[in-house]
């Protein structure tokens, strides 16, 4: 289904190269991708609130996941203002680690120890926490998952959440 | 007696020629037909039927797809709508274009008069990769309405890493979900090569991290060859190439 509308901004449009008057079709516009806002001092604490909750990490194990200080986490955790020429460098850490540990907190079942647990068990010889440390998230979340659920060699990739034929089925393709 | 296959057509076989395809539509309010030339076309007819297939036969039963090369996808999904020919190349079928049927008897005349107009430029590789394709396109599982947006998300992931060279490591790259709160997902790579696993899995944890935690959590990534794929997994699992997915209103909401 096409959407026409009628933006009157544009009425006078002939210096965009439109006829004036014309209906836009707004979806048949280029998309353009609006950069999200970095997050706020407040969100960063947040987020490292959270972490806290979901994993009952003290100022020190944060700090070993965050490549910091435990000085630099207890600052963030209560909203000090942040000092030192690596704080910055800290605070981009912590939207990965969030989304990253949000997750396995939900897969560990909402359980702190579990998820504390998961994070920090050695996967493939590096754990989750190592792999946070050095700023890689995509490996610390397969450490963690193979922590939780150790893969097993089957031979073949089967699934285990095959889609069942018959079920009320909307092809996406022609979904509009 | 001499075949077509006999002949030197493929599935897969290139043909060069300047030639009508066909379409019926509503145009005015009537019912009408209309014809477009083409100048690029691979043969998808199959080749036990090439080889029982007198190349002086009148009869139109030869499938020709028309090939484009304005925009190639970024990945060559099993189910994707459009279908890389070849590894680096730009030429592609779409799913939907329109084909033509033409007769063993104006093949063998297009090549009789420009011998150049045939090529088999596919390997052994890419023509096992569009026999399998023209096989699944009548053989999509549809997702459940409740998992659409999960779907069109972790397409979407996907599409941003366009550019990053492990994409192209992918064969496909498939998911299966459960619904829940948050709905669980898996993802399976199917990769070129067992090379660099480790890798392949650390790139579809970045997908799954992009998806937003509402519409699902990835608790599971597996990547393997074709060899280690089972069938089973190719039937019952969604595909997440991104030429598969379509939207008319911009992302999905949500989605980063």
């Amino acid at each position: 289904m096409t959407h026409r509308l009628y933006v009157p901004m544009l009425e006078d449009a002939t210096r965009y190269g439109t006829a004036p008057s014309e209906p836009i079709d707004i979806f048949a516009l280029p998309r353009i991708d609006i950069p999200k806002a970095a997050p706020r001092t407040a969100d960063f604490r947040a987020m490292a609130q959270d972490i806290v909750k979901w994993t009952l990490w003290s100022d020190r194990k944060l700090a070993k996941a965050l490549g910091t200080t435990h000085p630099t986490v207890h600052a963030l955790l209560t909203g000090t203002p942040a000092v030192g020429s690596r704080s910055r460098e800290v605070l981009q850490r912590v939207t990965p680690t969030h989304a990253v540990i949000a997750r396995i907190f939900v897969i560990a079942g909402r359980d702190p120890k579990r998820t504390a647990t998961a994070l920090e068990s050695p996967s493939n010889g590096r754990s989750a926490v190592a792999h946070l440390r050095a700023g890689h998230p995509d490996r610390a979340y397969v450490a963690a998952l193979d922590a939780l659920n150790p893969p097993v060699d089957t031979g073949l990739m089967t699934g285990s959440r095959p889609s069942v034929p018959g079920e009320g089925r909307v092809d996406y393709l022609a979904e509009s | 007696m001499a075949s077509l296959y006999d002949s030197g057509w493929r599935q897969g076989s290139l043909l060069q020629s300047s030639l009508p395809v066909e379409v019926i539509v509503l145009a005015g309010g009537q019912v009408a037909s209309g014809a477009v030339n083409h100048g690029r076309w691979v043969l998808a007819t199959q080749d036990c039927d090439l080889d029982g297939t007198d190349p002086s036969a009148p009869d139109a039963v030869v499938e020709l797809r028309p090939v484009y090369d304005h925009a190639p996808p970024s990945a060559r999904g099993l189910r994707s709508r459009k279908l890389l020919l070849a590894r680096g190349a730009r030429d592609y079928l779409e799913a939907d274009s329109p084909r033509a049927m033409i007769s063993p008897a104006a093949l063998t005349e297009i090549v009789r008069r420009d011998p150049a107009a045939r090529t088999n430029p596919l390997t052994p590789e890419d023509r096992l990769k569009l026999k399998t394709w023209l096989g699944k396109r009548y053989d999509r599982p549809a997702v459940p309405r409740d998992a659409v947006d999960l779907g069109k998300a972790i397409a979407s992931a996907v599409d941003a890493r366009r550019a990053d060279p492990m994409l192209a490591r992918f064969r496909d790259i498939l998911w299966q979900y459960q619904a829940g709160d948050p709905p669980r997902f898996s993802l399976f790579g199917i990769l070129d090569e067992e090379e660099g696993a480790e890798a392949a899995r650390a790139f579809l944890a970045s997908v799954g991290l992009s998806v937003p935690q509402k519409l699902g959590v990835t608790d599971e990534i597996r990547v393997g060859t074709a060899r280690q794929t089972s069938l089973h997994l190719i039937e019952t699992s969604y595909s997440a190439d991104v030429t598969n997915i379509t939207w008319q209103k911009g992302t999905p909401e949500g989605a980063t």
